[in-house]
């Protein structure tokens, strides 16, 4: 789509090129640039605005007498503070490392398993007919239900939270693997054997490349669920990671330190998805509907 | 016909095949212990005993409420925020890092926050259930907002249409199939955040009862209520569908998209 501004909007009818969509100007949608789009250029410019105005907002806020309780709602200096220290103490840095690694690990895990499962489901008719009522059924179960069990099965330490993290990651890749290969254009693979490709050549060649997009989306959707997992496993049951320090700073009120907490997990949830972003991008020539920054 | 029915029988061959050697599994000794996996039956009678316990309707009552307050809660902010943002550009681009660094983060962390700020009853749940399910509803509706087509604005005009018309008639059931997306995908999202929030410190609820049960090894009352919040999710899903149903064959109609 291209970028239109008030400014360059050709104003006669004979200006216009003939067929073009050429989004309205109403209340509602002023120039119609898609709310998902991301585009470097002015656009960081008032990204930049809005997340620096929020702040100013939110420390003024805090700093006016009597106006908020610095119990709930601290300043964002003190949270800053907070989260100097935290990243300070070698013990809390050794908190964040393990939270880290054992989402990581549960990730790999997911990941690998999960496009493997979807595969062995959308290409092979006997793992459709007897995976595809399980990966449903653990689709729509709220995993979150599942973690006590897991605890308990599992114990506090790391397996119960790894585990948790490949449960919450897994069904979505399993999901978007199967529906991407089972949506595999008709009329390529029916060329290709025309041209003479036996089955795996089919696969190969033409279904494999062609789910790389849906592949790519339903990995990216287990990177957040996997944050998910693994934060739901350290609140419930475990001594070290993130969520117990959130936990602690919870019964001691500290504020500051457990939205400190708080901003880390978003930053680590945030920074996952963008290396994941830099390390697809290459494909993004092949497969412009390659779903980036969603 | 029997190519017809082939996979559904599959189906049910599956699960029953699967419910039967669960069964047996557990009830033989030695394979898995019934105190950490209970056998199906013990599932059956272990929701049979929350109901009779009166548990199992005071767990609902209590959930159904908190859901639905925060449900409304996000469809109502999700719906205005989102076309706020889908609308003008500027804006969207100005709160677009703090809303998708917002739905990145694992919303669970909150939960202990929420407590801290909303005290110990049914605040912090319908906060966590605002707080998961208003971002789906939230992109989509900017999404949909942001797609609107200068053609069918000018068409209307063209027709006469004044400024509300061109909003009924117009511009609304245009958005509405983004917006029908996003309150879908609410919907699971919002009993996710449902049971995560009573999960994590609540007097009473479902999610509660599920701790609870957990926590005492009643593993069968704990199963059942799993398979009830599943029931739950896709019973709500399905009602949504079926309101919306006639709105949304003359949403795409009009405006011609599938």
């Amino acid at each position: 789509m291209t970028s239109t501004t008030p400014g360059n909007q050709p104003s006669t009818v004979a200006e216009r090129p003939f067929g073009q969509e050429i989004p309205h100007q109403t209340l509602l949608s002023r120039v119609g640039e898609r709310f998902s789009d991301f585009r470097p250029g002015s656009g960081a410019l008032f990204a930049s605005l809005g997340v620096l105005g929020f702040l100013a907002v939110w420390q003024l806020v805090t700093i006016v007498p009597g106006l908020t309780n610095p119990r709930f709602l601290p300043a964002p200096t003190a949270v800053f503070e907070a989260l100097w220290e935290v990243l300070r103490t070698p013990r809390s840095r050794e908190d964040v490392i393990a939270t880290a690694s054992a989402y990581a690990i549960g990730y790999f895990w997911a990941a690998g398993g999960g496009v493997l499962l979807g595969l062995v489901v959308g290409l092979t008719r006997v793992g459709r007919i007897v995976l595809w009522p399980y990966v449903w059924f653990g689709f729509s179960v709220p995993r979150v239900a599942l973690a006590p069990l897991i605890v308990i099965w599992l114990g506090l330490g790391q397996a119960s939270k790894v585990t948790l993290v490949i449960l919450m990651a897994i069904f979505p890749i399993i999901i978007n693997t199967s529906e991407g290969v089972r949506i595999a254009p008709v009329s390529l693979t029916r060329c290709a054997s025309v041209f003479g490709a036996s089955k795996l050549q089919v696969i190969r060649k033409v279904i494999l490349p062609s789910s790389i997009p849906m592949i790519a989306m339903g990995l990216r959707i287990g990177i957040v669920r996997g944050y998910v997992g693994i934060v739901l496993g350290e609140l419930l049951g475990s001594t070290r990671g993130l969520g117990v320090i959130l936990k602690r700073a919870t019964y001691e009120f500290d504020m500051p330190r457990a939205l400190a907490i708080i901003v880390i997990l978003v930053a680590m949830a945030n920074i996952s998805l963008f290396i994941f972003d830099l390390l697809t991008r290459p494909l993004r020539h092949q497969f412009p509907t390659l779903q980036q920054s969603l | 016909m029997w190519s017809r029915w082939l996979p559904r029988l599959a189906v049910v061959a599956n699960v029953a095949t699967f419910i039967a050697i669960w069964e047996y599994v557990t009830r033989v000794q030695g394979l898995i212990s019934p105190v950490f996996l209970p056998p199906p039956s013990r599932v059956l009678e272990g929701l049979l005993s929350l109901h009779a316990s009166g548990e199992l309707a005071a767990g609902l009552s209590y959930s159904a409420v908190n859901y639905v307050l925060g449900y409304v809660l996000a469809a109502v902010v999700g719906i205005s925020l989102g076309a706020v943002f889908g609308g003008s550009r500027r804006l969207g681009q100005a709160f677009r890092p703090i809303v998708w660094s917002l739905y990145a983060a694992p919303w669970v962390a909150f939960r202990p926050i929420a407590t801290i700020w909303f005290g110990f009853g049914r605040g912090p749940v319908i906060f966590i259930v605002f707080l998961a399910a208003v971002f789906p509803v939230l992109l989509n509706t900017a999404a949909g907002a942001g797609d609107m087509r200068l053609s069918q604005i000018r068409a209307g005009r063209v027709f006469g249409a004044n400024r509300v018309n061109l909003y009924t008639k117009i511009i609304i059931p245009s958005v509405f199939p983004y917006i029908l997306v996003g309150l879908e995908q609410a919907v699971v999202l919002g009993v996710i955040g449902l049971l995560v929030g009573e999960m994590l410190g609540s007097p009473a609820g479902i999610g509660m009862l599920i701790t609870l049960t957990s926590a005492t090894f009643r593993l069968g009352e704990t199963f059942a209520l799993i398979f009830l919040s599943v029931a739950f999710a896709i019973g709500l899903r399905s009602i949504l569908r079926a309101a919306a149903a006639p709105y949304t064959r003359w949403a795409s109609l009009s405006s011609g998209r599938a």
